[in-house]
């Protein structure tokens, strides 16, 4: 497939980005690294378990075909490298100005809940809107939106992760350094992780989603959930209310009724496209109700005896799902072709 | 059938956003640092001040400082840490929150190791007890780093939930009055809930 070469421009600048990001964490982080080895290994090994699950179930949350893999450890390559290493300069920045302008006692209770959301919300993404420019064939909608921000919020909430257990180990004295990253991972993986970064950036990324799938139409969703996932954050980050829980559980209803509404339109359409190509005969009745679900297509592949008939209709699969995706974002295609009388026979 | 192209995007559209992009990240990533840097970053404490370090008052201790001290604000927080300075000296105050049983030796070759991620020519020598005016007892001894000397502090906190950790590092060329100065601030240290 012919990629344009602005594509690749948008690819080559995207991946100097991520080596910059990588190259400020590893300035960063190295000196405690060098002295704490076992206990950064620790923690690093305790965020792997997060990103594997993560990225598994983020992809799973897309309706009917998962998001290319390729593109979305993509995202979260930028979440863990781009986003971080330049939201580490950036909040460096605006806290001390918060604390120089306001007064220490300010900072210290609010200088967290107005920088990071501003920073850090900005940078996850913009690696969402390189994603949309680089490869515009795996957005056609907020959907798409959704989960490359929770992909791309999943890698940034991991190694910030990975940053707190290091700074964990200061904050306790450095008397046992494995006990502070166990306690801090323990905290911001099973405490607050269901409602942190992959939340807030699913948000904005639908608003992303939005933006490329209505072109003008989509400015205002797009600014109004980029400032929703703002202020997500911003109670994340806030002195008030104290209670972690609350926090977690308001961020994790809100992106949960986001996904599920735009689910279930993506879900309404596509069900409206496959009756309507069920009842002009290009597709049967059994792939209009099998085509929606992950389990019933791969049932359906298995049950077709092994050979050409079953790579034949992995192909019909393929087509009908590429044709039902572009039909549901709202682009005109060529039906699918109309099954030959054979194959409406074994159909039956 | 034929896949038309999701979401196409123009050539001119795809290098504007792109360039829109870079330049977010280089005002967010340079343009913060850049501010802060035009801004003072000092703040002079009034002569007998106290500063209070700790999350709450029960999980709190106090310093009190001379005359002509100064904060630096961007690297201070009430909660957490304060950085000071005083002519040639400076002072660097942390609490520090303690997972597990106290153990003030622990916490002295922790802060062994946590002074070196700055440097990694810092060391700290033998401690010997050190006593506030209260009575509490710490554990105190010197401190150098980068041909720079000092004396580094360990405060276990009353509940043996926390402790505070202070060190002083004189600049080339300091006075005695000025680290005599520095330690007449970290023999300040009380703690509210110790009732003397």
């Amino acid at each position: 497939m012919n990629v344009p070469a602005s594509a690749i421009a948008v690819r080559v600048a995207a991946a100097i980005l991520c080596v910059f990001g990588l190259a400020v964490i590893v300035k960063e982080l190295a000196p405690a690294i060098r002295i704490f080895p076992s206990a950064a290994a620790l923690a690093l090994v305790m965020q792997l378990p997060l990103v594997v699950i993560g990225f598994w179930l983020f992809r799973l949350l897309r309706p009917v075909v998962a998001p290319a893999r390729w593109w979305s450890a993509a995202a979260v390559v930028w979440g863990m490298t781009a986003a971080v290493g330049c939201a580490l300069l950036a909040n460096h920045g605006l806290l001390a100005i918060w604390a120089k302008t306001r007064g220490i006692s300010f900072a210290s209770n609010w200088a967290a809940a107005l920088s990071a959301p501003l920073d850090e919300e900005v940078l996850k993404v913009c690696g969402v809107v390189l994603i949309v420019l680089a490869v515009p064939l795996a957005f056609r909608g907020p959907i798409d939106g959704l989960v490359f921000g929770a992909l791309t919020g999943l890698g940034f909430e991991a190694v910030e992760n990975f940053i707190y257990g290091l700074n964990m180990i200061v904050q306790s004295g450095a008397a046992d350094p494995r006990a502070a990253v166990t306690r801090s991972a323990i905290v911001r993986v099973a405490v607050t992780g269901p409602g942190s970064h992959w939340a807030m950036t699913a948000v904005a990324g639908a608003g992303i989603g939005f933006l490329a799938a209505r072109g003008r139409r989509g400015i205002w969703p797009a600014v109004g959930l980029l400032l929703g996932a703002m202020a997500m954050h911003w109670l994340f980050d806030s002195p008030q209310p104290a209670s972690l829980v609350i926090k977690v559980a308001v961020n994790f209803i809100a992106v949960a009724i986001l996904y599920l509404a735009l689910r279930r339109g993506y879900l309404a359409r596509a069900r409206g496209v496959l009756a309507a190509d069920a009842a002009a005969g290009t597709v049967t009745r059994d792939e209009a109700r099998s085509l929606l679900s992950r389990r019933s297509r791969h049932g359906a592949l298995h049950r077709a005896p092994r050979g050409p008939e079953r790579d034949r209709l992995s192909v019909r699969q393929q087509a009908l799902l590429v044709h039902l995706e572009e039909s549901v974002a709202g682009h005109v295609l060529l039906p699918p072709a109309p099954l030959s009388p054979a194959e409406q026979d074994r159909a039956a | 059938m034929r896949s038309a192209g999701s979401i196409s995007v123009k050539s001119s559209w795809r290098l504007g956003g792109m360039l829109a992009i870079v330049v977010i990240m280089v005002v967010l990533t340079a343009g913060w640092p850049l501010v802060n840097a035009s801004i003072s970053d000092r703040q002079r404490l009034a002569a007998g001040g106290t500063l209070a370090i700790g999350p709450s008052r029960k999980d709190s201790a106090r310093i009190t400082v001379g005359d002509s001290w100064s904060l630096r604000k961007s690297q201070s927080d009430p909660q957490q840490d304060y950085e000071l300075y005083y002519g040639g000296v400076d002072l660097s105050v942390r609490y520090v929150t303690l997972i597990g049983r106290l153990r003030p030796g622990k916490l002295w070759s922790g802060l062994g190791h946590i002074v070196r991620i700055s440097s990694s020519s810092a060391r700290l020598g033998v401690p010997s007890p050190i006593e506030n005016s209260q009575g509490l007892r710490g554990i105190t001894g010197t401190f150098t780093r980068s041909g720079r000397a000092g004396l580094a502090t360990v405060f276990p906190g009353p509940g043996g939930t926390f402790a505070i950790e202070m060190t002083t590092l004189a600049r080339p060329g300091a006075r005695a009055a000025d680290r005599a100065a520095a330690q007449l601030v970290v023999r300040s240290i009380m703690f509210p809930e110790v009732k003397r």
